[in-house]
């Protein structure tokens, strides 16, 4: 189709759509009575909206999603500073061992009233330890774990029994558990167990 | 305007016996049904009782105007219909009986044209659709088209250019098909 027939097309066309007289002719007299009904209720005034009014709610909906914003990162950050003050701060990797030395004690970590947090809670003191107490011990697996860089410990009730198995001696005829902090990494993993003593309870 | 929104009947008649055509118009060509395209053309009028003194004569023509509020409706509608399935419209079939019959075969090709040219309208994308109907079919200016788009009138331009673009592609694959298909036709008859 041509320039010109489609011109020509779009002309008939235009001219062949019409509504049926009929047709036109029930809704003129349809909207005439209205028209009259309307008269005869009560007159409404015309209300014209003001040209920024459109403008104006969107500005009110941009400055409550901003203000939405501005509260979840000020909340994210005062629980970052929180979860700082627990844990050692991101650093470039080192030797668990030294890292360990820069962690708070375990009593500053404020962990959920959960069955799992009763069961890492600390236990009271007893009299006697039958395992002799030590440092933190490098977990045997770590080997192959990447490096530790941040994390928490976490004390917890251990089987006596389980204990040579993360390289701790324990002393004979011992079979109630015993208290550990166990150091849990960046990644979730556990990096090194060390024994609770009844001086490290005393300082917290 | 001004005697309308002052409720004055036949100033509301006068109005609507020259433009309901031009409303209806623009409301048949976009929604593509008789029916709508009525329901439409009353609301439009009914729009104007009530709104009739926020008509401003300086930024548009009555016609512009009316145009501008026929597209409102007539996408409203559209949007409406998306979830429901058309019944068979019943309304007369716009084509060949309307055409003079001086030269049957002339006229027959002309009204095919003419139906083909009302179908690749209505499966023209919306915004294409509506440029199209208003400045070709309905013959507005470009700043009338843009003040009943609330638009600029190099969109207008622009969008015109581009539904032309597509409706010429569409009349030419419908002229192609035909032909396509007759040859198939001969094809199986061969074989």
């Amino acid at each position: 189709m041509t320039a010109e027939e489609y011109r020509q097309a779009a002309g008939a066309l235009a001219h062949q759509t019409r509504m049926p007289p009929a047709a036109a002719a029930r809704m003129e007299q349809r909207l005439l009575a209205a028209m009259v009904s309307a008269q005869s209720g009560p007159a409404r005034p015309v209300t014209r909206r003001p040209a920024g009014q459109a403008w104006r709610s969107w500005a009110v909906a941009a400055a409550s999603i901003a203000l939405i914003l501005a509260a979840v990162s000020m909340w994210q950050r005062i629980l970052g500073d929180r979860r700082d003050a627990a844990v050692a701060p991101s650093a470039p990797a080192v030797p668990v061992m030294q890292a360990v030395a820069s962690l708070p004690p375990p009593a500053v970590i404020d962990l959920p009233m959960s069955h799992a947090a009763k069961r890492m809670r600390p236990t009271p003191p007893r009299r006697e330890d039958p395992v002799t107490p030590s440092g933190f011990v490098a977990l045997p697996w770590t080997a192959g774990l990447p490096a530790f860089e941040s994390g928490e410990i976490v004390r917890m009730e251990v089987p006596v029994a389980s204990l040579p198995a993360y390289g701790i001696d324990i002393s004979s005829g011992a079979d109630r558990p015993v208290e550990a902090d166990i150091l849990i990494g960046q990644d979730g993993l556990a990096r090194a167990i060390r024994l609770v003593t009844n001086t490290v309870r005393s300082t917290q | 305007m001004i005697r309308i929104s002052g409720g004055d009947a036949a100033a509301l008649s006068a109005l609507f016996g020259r433009r309901h055509v031009d409303v209806y118009r623009v409301a048949m060509l976009m929604t593509g049904s008789a029916a709508a395209a009525e329901d439409v053309t009353q609301d439009v009028f009914l729009a104007v009782m009530r709104d009739a003194a926020r008509f401003e004569p300086g930024r548009a023509t009555v016609t512009a105007w009316l145009c501008g509020i026929a597209r409102n409706h007539a996408r409203r509608r559209l949007h409406r219909d998306l979830r429901m399935v058309p019944f068979p419209d019943d309304s007369e079939p716009v084509g060949p009986e309307t055409v003079a019959a001086a030269d049957p075969l002339r006229d027959l090709a002309r009204a095919q044209q003419i139906e083909s040219l009302r179908r690749a309208v209505l499966t023209l994308p919306l915004k294409y659709r509506e440029v199209v109907v208003l400045c070709d079919l309905q013959d507005l200016s470009y700043a009338d088209a843009a003040t009943a788009l609330e638009c600029s009138i190099g969109t207008v331009r622009s969008r015109l250019h581009r539904g032309r673009t597509l409706l010429y592609a569409k009349l030419r694959a419908n002229e192609d098909r035909p032909a396509a298909h007759g040859k198939k036709k001969i094809a199986g008859c061969l074989a």
